[in-house]
């Protein structure tokens, strides 16, 4: 199977809840159809069968973690939640550790749960760790070439001298960089797996029967959390009981304001359909995915703010300068509370959070930079 | 020390009132090239920002005049590199103050130095025409001055030549060097004093406090808000060198908190923009200035 | 004269991988000796062109050499780039101090056909940035002419005395006109027309139409905004978020899910289409009266038959922003809601729901079409000349005006998630932002967005017709997007 159709399969679902869509095929002259049809409407539901279990731990911070391992793959398959605590993003230390370890003969077996994966692909760890090792060398290559450069400077060399050089390198870089991209990795092969020396430590990874441990668990941010009690109902907690935990009792609306306004902005885009990941590897709170990572990359940077917020210039320079970067677009999403502050903390503590966000107003403003040159047409 | 070294660059700004009956001062310009090339000589580049004559369509090289930042003249005026003036007349009034006497003198010195300048071409373009003309062959060395008269006629060269005058606007003004222009008599502490109030009303003191400790140790500091910072520092002349480092505003930084998001954000731009983010703060007690980069570890 | 942008972008190391990178804006490394090479022809010769910048001083004689060079370059360059004009094509401006304008009574060149207003006597009056900009550019030499004597005399003793840069820029009332003028010139000299919002035009274009015909408008659509109203209130029950929710109802399809959850937060609607744009501009006339325009420039790109009287819609509004003056800020949500609303420009969106948009039958000046307003000037003119016949020359200029709409019509289109992707990335209505900061200007495009009434989840299914859904508490949404 292509790498397109197992991603299709494997990510049919957009949420956690799924639709009912196994219902038989309706016959509508056929009575007995009829009967089934109903039979089986009524006895199915979109609800799980059983609902995921959460952790808290920490004391400073919280942390909310799912530790189960189908119960982690459940959520990052139907949706794209949480973040692996050693991963990049999805699971995959398991996986990983196991085939650096030895443990699994099978070279291919990389992806956990996905046992038959013909076009084997390597973990996107691993690519990368191959990308950095890649960078390291062309960098000390450069720097070699530098040092050469100077030396002949130093030595009383012309203008003319040196240029020569220069294009002399520059040639040789180039060629060095695209030996290495010829020779980048995208598959895993079989000496991949004798790279690593087990130490002694990694003993304690294993458990009695010499199977790896999990150590790994998935970890949900807090509006993830919310988002998978209130809006859907898929964790084991109550939204009441989530939020007791992630404020006081005695919390002002100054304390939980910024976590209201957090979960308004991706309650907001999820319920459109994005998939809504944590946008700190570009400096931003969210970033939007159409489907998911797996499928393309996000084209959406999002900043919440305040409704009557007016920022240094600086900030707004600095974000869009590094997500125009890595050629996405910088959304500057604009949060308004329609109602008092009174009334909003009482709403929270009276658990009241249908009607709370509810009484949250979001409005988007692209920023992106503009080039007059570009624009003359 | 020679007279060079001394020499103190003449820098003009004007303060106008604004809405609230504030003072405000407005940006300083330099219009002088000498005055320019002294000031890159002693570090400080500023921003060229008039249209190049003759490459008029582009934005990449302009010409004069210069734009400095508040702190390229706080720091010349400290190290008593700079003639700093302070002009509280709008310009409007100033040439209103201009009386009949005095107009007709600085008619006459326009008219001095263009006359100066048209001998000059005139004297310039007859000396080509003449190469020229014994290049090709028509006279030689030996040519008698009545032979050469009457080529001239002939050819309506001097209408040519007086048709084809260039007239050049002054950069510098003669106006200003007037000394009947009543300029407030400010003392040096006067005008340093208002130089800081003026930038205290934008900016943190401890802010000029870095600019200088780099400034000091031979950095040149450029505007950087189009890379995410305050400051862009080059290690010398930005003609030579590359800018390896942006500067943030000054922050307390043992009691001020930095917001985790803003300095992810700024690490990774600097891996983007390829200069490191620099933050740092003045140290209450000693007055020692403190910099501290971050940097997106991992990235290679 | 052509400067390889290329090259200048290049930051000239030994590094390959720099050179792919965009390097717009970047450090524009400045290799003089290749303006010098236009200034000086003899120049190019002495100079040889370096490409290599260092990253720190290493001490060596070499470098000083370069260092040497490049700045010997740029201050020749620019002491050799003399601003002035020869004295057979010199033109005089006059500075007017009580009117902060400059007059030419004797104006000739190219710049009268984008810059300047005529007055009855034939002379040219420039507005003061104008002015400044064309004498920095050696296209007119700038003059002050004294009254000599006091005012009842009438003496034909003039003295005049000719302003220099310095002289010119004295004259700028506050930093913030300082600063426009510098927005102004750097635009200017990439080719675009810009012109001061605030400066008296001759013939202003709207995109929208005077009040009494929005009346008919109004009544029709205001109905059924409100109809939306109160479906917006009535229909969100939150059900949805209710415990016994999945009990009692089944959901189908995942986007049955989506839309129980996106009733939730409530998001605004900006104006998409012509007749939302009116509406809005509309209702804000009546909450307002008199729409404040808080914009500095209308921009127009470089057009070679740029008609100054009547120029039509700008391409777009610029508002001129410092950041290093503590008495202006970055705007807030509210203070950029007010500035879309003002906006006034061919609103580029609309050209992609139609793609040969006529501009001069959508803009009105002076309560009627423009198209309409074009032909009644050209055969007023017609008239009065009393020259070619009516047909011709009204098809002629029909034509003219149609040309440039045409002329870059999109023969393309996109299918309906790509035509979403555009939607979302471009934004509707947009103006473009200065930046300056000690004399180095950037440019930022803020656009309002909706994300709000875009679906972007995707079913399995094989159901792909876009639905026109009413769905309760957003407006129109254009199509319900699945993928095949």
């Amino acid at each position: 199977m292509s790498k397109g159709r197992v991603n299709q399969k494997r990510y049919k679902y957009p949420l956690p809840i799924h639709p009912v869509d196994d219902l038989p095929d309706l016959i509508l002259h056929n009575p007995i159809s009829w009967i089934y049809w109903t039979y089986r409407f009524f006895k199915s539901t979109n609800a799980l069968n059983k609902k995921i279990h959460v952790d808290f731990i920490g004391d400073t911070t919280l942390h909310i973690i799912v530790q189960d391992d189908e119960q982690m793959l459940y959520l990052w398959d139907n949706g794209f939640f949480g973040t692996g605590q050693f991963s990049r993003s999805e699971p995959t230390w398991r996986g990983r550790t196991e085939v650096k370890l030895g443990l699994n003969d099978d070279p291919r077996q990389i992806q956990s749960g996905t046992k038959n994966d013909a076009e084997n692909q390597l973990t996107l760890e691993k690519i990368t760790q191959q990308r950095r090792q890649q960078r390291s060398e062309f960098k000390k290559e450069r720097a070699r070439l530098e040092k050469e450069l100077l030396a002949l400077r130093k030595k009383g060399g012309q203008i003319d001298g040196e240029t020569i050089l220069l294009e002399k390198q520059r040639e040789s870089l180039r060629k060095f960089k695209l030996k290495q991209t010829e020779g980048t990795k995208t598959v895993a092969q079989p000496q991949d797996v004798y790279e690593f020396n087990p130490r002694n430590e990694d003993n304690d990874l294993l458990d009695e029967n010499g199977e790896l441990k999990q150590l790994e668990s998935l970890e949900l941010m807090p509006v993830e959390a919310l988002f998978l009690t209130f809006a859907l109902p898929v964790l084991e907690i109550s939204p009441a009981n989530l939020a007791g935990k992630l404020f006081q009792p005695g919390a002002k609306y100054e304390d939980i304001h910024s976590f209201v306004r957090s979960y308004v902005i991706y309650h907001h885009y999820r319920s459109h359909g994005w998939c809504v990941r944590s946008g700190i590897k570009f400096g931003c709170d969210y970033l939007l995915y159409k489907r998911g990572p797996p499928f393309q990359h996000a084209e959406f940077c999002v900043m919440g703010l305040d409704h009557d917020a007016s920022k240094d210039y600086t900030w707004y320079s600095s974000i869009a300068r590094v997500v125009g970067g890595a050629k996405k677009t910088f959304v500057l999403c604009y949060v308004e509370r329609l109602i008092p502050e009174k009334e909003a903390i009482a709403l929270w503590k009276s658990h009241k959070f249908t009607k709370l966000f509810n009484s949250y107003q979001v409005g988007e403003v692209l920023y992106r930079r503009w080039v007059p040159g570009r624009n003359r047409d | 020390m020679t007279e060079e070294d001394v020499r103190r660059v003449a820098i003009t700004i004007y303060a106008k009132k604004c809405a609230e009956a504030e003072e405000v001062l407005m940006s300083p310009l330099v219009f002088d090239m000498h005055d320019i090339q002294l000031l890159r000589k002693y570090g400080i580049c500023g921003v060229l920002s008039g249209t190049l004559p003759t490459a008029a369509q582009q934005n990449v090289f302009l010409s004069v005049p210069l734009r400095l930042m508040l702190e390229d003249v706080l720091w010349l005026h400290q190290n008593n590199l700079a003639d700093v003036k302070i002009i509280r007349q709008g310009g409007d009034e100033i040439i209103a103050g201009i009386t009949p006497e005095r107009g007709a003198k600085l008619a006459k010195l326009v008219e001095d130095r263009l006359t100066k300048s048209f001998d000059y071409q005139t004297k310039f373009k007859k000396d080509q025409h003449i190469a020229k003309l014994k290049k090709i062959g028509i006279i030689n060395d030996e040519t008698s001055a009545e032979e050469l008269q009457r080529l001239d006629k002939s050819n309506n060269n001097d209408q040519l030549i007086e048709s084809s005058l260039f007239i050049d606007i002054a950069d510098n003004s003669s106006i200003l060097k007037d000394d009947s222009i009543a300029l407030n008599s400010l003392s040096c502490d006067d005008i340093r004093n208002l130089l800081f109030k003026q930038y205290e009303r934008s900016e943190k003191m401890q802010t000029y406090f870095l600019y200088k400790a780099l400034r000091d140790q031979g950095y040149v500091l450029s505007p950087g808000g189009r890379f995410g910072g305050k400051f862009i520092a080059y290690p010398g002349d930005p003609l030579r060198f590359h800018s390896h480092l942006t500067i943030q505003e000054a922050i307390d930084y043992r009691s001020e908190p930095i917001d985790l998001i803003s300095m992810i954000s700024g690490a990774r731009l600097g891996t983007t923009v390829k200069k490191l983010w620099v933050i740092g703060g003045v140290e209450e007690e000693t007055g020692s200035t403190h910099f501290f980069s971050v940097e997106w570890a991992g990235f290679g | 004269m052509q400067l390889s942008e290329k090259k200048n972008g290049q930051q000239g190391t030994i590094d390959p991988e720099l050179d792919d990178e965009e390097e717009e804006e970047e450090e524009i490394y400045q290799d003089w000796s290749q303006v010098a090479s236009l200034v000086n022809k003899n120049a190019a010769l002495s100079l040889p062109r370096r490409g290599e910048k260092d990253y720190e001083p290493d001490g060596t004689d070499l470098q000083e050499v370069l260092l040497y060079r490049a700045r010997k370059a740029m201050f020749d360059t620019i002491s050799d780039s003399i601003r002035g004009t020869t004295v057979k094509s010199q033109v005089k401006g006059y500075y007017v101090p009580h009117r902060h304008q400059a007059v030419l009574p004797k104006p000739k060149g190219s710049f009268m056909q984008t810059m300047g207003r005529a007055d009855n006597s034939g002379e040219l009056w420039l507005e003061f940035h104008e002015f400044v900009y064309l004498a920095e550019r050696g296209t007119i030499l700038p003059y002050y002419k004294l009254q000599s004597g006091s005012k009842h005399e009438s003496s034909d003793y003039d003295v005049e005395i000719m302003l220099s840069m310095e002289d010119l820029y004295s004259l700028f009332s506050t930093q913030h006109e300082m600063d426009e003028y510098f927005v102004f010139a750097h635009l200017k000299r990439l080719g675009f027309i810009p012109k001061q919002c605030r400066q008296d035009m001759g013939v202003t274009t709207s995109y929208y139409p005077s009040s009494t015909r929005q009346n008919n408008l109004h009544i029709i659509s205001s109905r059924f905004f409100s109809l939306f109203k109160i479906q917006q209130i009535s229909l969100f029950s939150g059900f949805f978020y209710r415990k016994w929710n999945f009990f009692f109802l089944k959901y189908r399809t995942s986007p049955q899910l989506y839309q129980g959850l996106n009733r939730l937060i409530r998001s605004v609607t900006v104006p998409k289409t012509r007749d939302e744009l009116w509406y809005s501009r509309f209702r804000r006339q009546q909450e307002r009266g008199k729409i404040e325009v808080p914009l500095t420039f209308n921009v127009w790109k470089p057009c070679a038959n740029f008609k100054k009287k009547n120029p039509g819609l700008p391409d777009f509004q610029i508002i001129v922003y410092n950041k290093n003056d503590k008495s202006q800020h970055f705007p807030t949500c509210k203070e950029l809601r007010s500035i879309f609303a003002s906006l006034d420009y061919k609103f580029e969106f609309l050209n992609e729901v139609k793609d040969d948009l006529d501009w001069d039958a959508n803009s009105y000046v002076e309560g009627i079409s423009r198209s309409q307003y074009n032909t009644k000037t050209a055969s007023k003119s017609r008239n009065e000349k009393n020259t070619l016949p009516s047909k011709s020359l009204t098809k002629f200029d029909s034509q003219k005006e149609t040309v440039k709409p045409n002329s870059k019509k999109k023969s393309k289109t996109y299918p309906p998630h790509i035509q979403q992707k555009r939607r979302l990335k471009a934004g509707y209505r947009s103006f473009i932002l200065a930046i300056m900061d000690n004399g180095l200007i950037s440019f930022v495009k803020m656009s309002e967005a909706d994300f709000g009434s875009e679906n972007v989840w995707y079913t399995p299914s094989s159901q792909s017709k876009p639905e026109r859904k009413v769905n309760g508490g957003k407006a129109i949404k254009k199509a319900t997007l699945n993928k095949t």
